[in-house]
């Protein structure tokens, strides 16, 4: 042991004073990650010689020997690294294409440096069942390689990784995957019912539905708005008067059940595939339900009518919902179940949101200050509303979203700010009505 | 009752102003000390430190290479006067915590000393000088360097400019901003810091760290720059059981990282124990051993960070290949892996010199310079 490290040494002096740093030294490490899809593995090969082995690999490359890699010697040598593998799909033998090479200078790699990559895929023939074997051998200069073999995670929902299987080395790795949820076969089938229980995600979708009423702005803000001229009632076309408790109570949970029942239903609709919608049109639409609704903060243009309005631009808001159940790619089956945790979390984190900022609107809605809030908080919702449309529809960068998340982001400090503002000012009235 | 409208609206925007600064209290900071730095430059090295936000190019420059080798963008700390040194440093320790600023430094500190002793490793294991002679060139000290000075991605510079810890390079994506997204990157040989800030909001993915000596002396103390890194994952091993360590230790050799420079976004199937079939105790390990890497920027973004791993950690999995036998206080020669949704650790020691060269890899394989903040 020590004889070679000594002869490594100086070989590795006297091939260049310089190189010292490098961290492969008598290893040609060879590194791939396959992905897979429904027909075909794909794979990512990097190769890096270090400085003892580079002549060896040089030469292998370097076929006439004029200390350069002319493209067909790169051609040449991405198909014999391809040609030294060998790969069987489901226990048959597969033939690896190459697809993509590329090649650092002869210099570079003398020195150490640079990778050497080739892509290449196998075709996967369809077949029936479900459990997916590929086995890679890599016999390409064995004696002075190390090996790395990954698997990426299938962009495909539909495949499943089971095991990975390797030697020592990692020069003979075996992958066992699976089509989960394909529902083609009664197999299938079942086991996609398996994949649900097992794995699905009931908690992550109510999660999710929690979270995407928390992040998404502008569903919340649509609401809030909407809430701010509740306890108020409607006189000669201006915000008047207050209403009583009962009714401005009253009044709120009809305005937020309208919007559950509303998109609840496109959300259903959506998810299960009935109503399909492009989601640009959605969105701006979304923009100009916060625009509507702002502006009746403003001066009432539907007075009583706000549960209907809730209802109505529910079924919008609900089949933005769906698209994001839709980007996660569940099949029909999980959907149904999906739903169900989905706007369940949703409807929580509403509950929330408005259970923390009912006591302060009911509060202050008793003093004048109240017209601060509203007419405050009206005009936020409109430069952002008419920034969100402008941004949706001309596809222009507004910073609307970054100051409306900075402001989500602090919801509960606001709400609390909120609440001891109203607690303020309901006691300064009071004292001076007294 | 309009003095206490004027009250109300004076409170409220006070409150609310305060509310804000208070959350954006770091970036603030940040920005301010960046702003400063940059106040410090010529407009030369000004236009050379600064990329436009989008340059993905510039983004991907780091590597584990010394600088000579793979040259980097920006500028060096070798290349600024002391008192663009000082303003540089005093950026980074704004945006880094205690920890990861002692990091930072031990790592220079660590190519210091391989310049100036090269690697340990030969015949007898006795400190033979084999790096770079670092008199080649002669030049000039290293302030100050004259023309030598290297300013930014060139050619291969002359032998004695291969290590050292003057040569780390410092460079900007997008302006700084409070509000708007951009980047900061630090880096040299065993190092590439990309901090991306956003907001309230600031991201370390991808990140490397390593040394080489990953153990030396230096003013008669033993300095192990990634040295925790080693002793908390050991001691975690330690702490499993039979069956748990069964599953953690892999029966394959992994020869060196597998998401190393070059390899963002990727999201490889997770192997190993999973952090679920841990107790409390052990899986406060894990976190703890993340927290080498995750705690290196400044308390608000680490403490993010550290809450979202908490949120993960059921689905995190721990993997170990190597020699299970290493000693606290020395380093291990074994490769580890710490997966979860949103993070990717390896620990990787170099074949060269196993206990004493060590590169590490830090990712978010969904959040790569911070592209999952830059989502609507």
């Amino acid at each position: 042991m020590k004889w070679k490290l000594a002869a490594v040494v100086v070989v590795c002096l006297l091939l260049c004073g310089n190189t010292a740093w490098a961290h492969r030294i008598d290893e040609y490490l060879q590194a791939t990650i396959l992905s897979v899809e429904a027909n075909r593995v794909h794979a990512s090969m990097r190769l890096i010689p270090g400085v003892l082995v580079a002549p060896a690999v040089i030469a292998a490359i370097d076929r006439d020997h004029d200390g350069v890699f002319s493209e067909a010697e790169k051609r040449a040598y991405a198909e014999r690294v391809v040609r030294d593998l060998s790969i069987t799909v489901d226990g048959k033998a597969a033939h690896p294409e190459p697809d993509a090479w590329t090649l650092p200078e002869a210099t570079q790699l003398r020195d150490g440096l640079g990778e050497i990559h080739i892509e290449y895929h196998v075709d996967v023939p369809p077949s029936a069942a479900a459990n997916r074997s590929l086995v890679l051998a890599n016999h390409h200069l064995n004696d002075a390689s190390v090996y790395l073999v990954n698997v990426e995670v299938p962009q495909d929902r539909a495949l499943r990784i089971v095991d990975q299987k390797r030697n020592a080395k990692q020069s003979v790795y075996e992958l066992d995957y699976e089509r989960v949820g394909g529902g083609d076969t009664p197999v299938g089938a079942r086991r996609g019912m398996r994949g649900w229980w097992e794995g699905v995600q009931m908690a992550s979708l109510f999660r999710l539905g929690m979270r995407h009423i928390a992040e998404g702005t502008d569903h919340l803000l649509f609401l809030l708005v909407l809430l701010l001229p509740a306890p108020l009632l409607a006189a000669n076309g201006r915000w008047a008067a207050t209403a009583g408790v009962r009714h401005s109570l009253l009044h709120i949970v009809g305005i937020v059940t309208a919007f559950t029942v509303g998109h609840s239903l496109t959300l259903t609709l959506a998810a299960m595939n009935v109503v399909h919608v492009a989601s640009r049109p959605v969105e701006v639409l979304i923009a100009v339900s916060i625009l509507l609704s702002a502006i009746h903060a403003l001066r009432p243009i539907f007075p009583g009518r706000e549960a209907w309005i809730a209802a109505f631009f529910g079924l919008i808001h609900g089949l933005a919902f769906a698209s994001t159940l839709d980007r996660l790619g569940l099949s029909r089956w999980h959907r149904l179940a999906g739903i169900l945790s989905f706007n369940l979390g949703i409807e929580t984190m509403q509950m929330l949101v408005v259970v923390l900022v009912l006591p302060s609107l009911l509060l202050m809605s008793r003093t004048r200050s109240y017209a601060v809030l509203r007419v405050g908080g009206a005009v936020l919702a409109i430069v952002a509303a008419v920034l969100w449309i402008a941004e949706r529809v001309l596809n222009v960068q507004t910073p609307a979203d970054v100051v409306m998340n900075g402001i989500a982001h602090r919801g509960l400090i606001l709400a609390t700010l909120l609440f001891f503002a109203s607690v303020v000012c309901g006691s300064f009235s009071r004292r001076r009505v007294s | 009752m309009r003095r206490l409208f004027v009250l109300a609206t004076a409170a409220a925007l006070s409150f609310s102003s305060f509310v804000y600064a208070q959350a954006n209290r770091s970036t603030e900071a940040v920005v301010q000390a960046a702003d400063s730095f940059l106040a410090t430059l010529t407009a030369d090295q000004k236009q050379k430190v600064m990329y436009a936000f989008d340059d993905a190019t510039q983004r991907a420059r780091w590597s584990n290479f010394p600088t000579g080798v793979v040259a980097r963008g920006g500028i060096s700390l070798k290349s600024m006067s002391a008192v663009q040194q000082q303003a540089a440093m005093k950026l980074m320790s704004t945006v880094l915590s205690p920890m990861g600023m002692e990091k930072v430094n031990e790592i220079r500190q660590a190519d210091d000393d391989f310049k100036a002793n090269g690697s340990k490793r030969g015949p007898g294991g006795g400190g033979r000088p084999q790096g770079p002679p670092p008199d080649v060139q002669g030049g000039p000290p290293p302030q100050f360097g004259g023309g030598r000075g290297p300013g930014g991605p060139g050619g291969r510079p002359p032998g004695g400019d291969l290590f050292g810890s003057d040569l780390y390079f410092i460079s900007f994506l997008g302006k700084p901003s409070l509000t708007q997204p951009w980047m900061l990157q630090f880096g040299g040989h065993h190092l590439a810091l990309n901090i991306t800030v956003a907001g309230s909001r600031g991201v370390l993915t991808p990140t490397l760290t390593g040394a080489q000596p990953a153990m030396f002396t230096l003013n008669g103390k033993t300095t192990r720059p990634v040295g925790r890194e080693s002793d908390k994952a050991l001691a975690l091993l330690q702490a499993l059981d039979d069956s748990q360590r069964k599953q953690a230790v892999l029966s394959y050799q992994v020869a060196d990282l597998v998401l190393g420079p070059g390899q963002d976004g990727k999201k490889i199937a997770p192997e190993g124990l999973k952090a679920s079939s841990m107790n409390p105790q052990q899986q406060a390990m894990l976190l703890d051993v993340v927290a080498e890497w995750s705690g290196i920027l400044t308390e608000p973004y680490a403490a993010a960070r550290m809450a979202q791993m908490k949120a993960d950690l059921k689905d995190t999995y721990f993997a170990w290949s190597g020699a299970t036998d290493g000693k606290a206080g020395t380093n291990i020669t074994a490769y580890y892996r710490i997966q979860g949704p949103h993070l990717v650790i390896e620990y990787a020691p170099q074949s060269d010199e196993p206990g004493n060269h060590v590169h590490t890899m830090y990712r978010d394989p969904t959040n790569d310079y911070g592209s999952a903040l830059l989502k609507p």
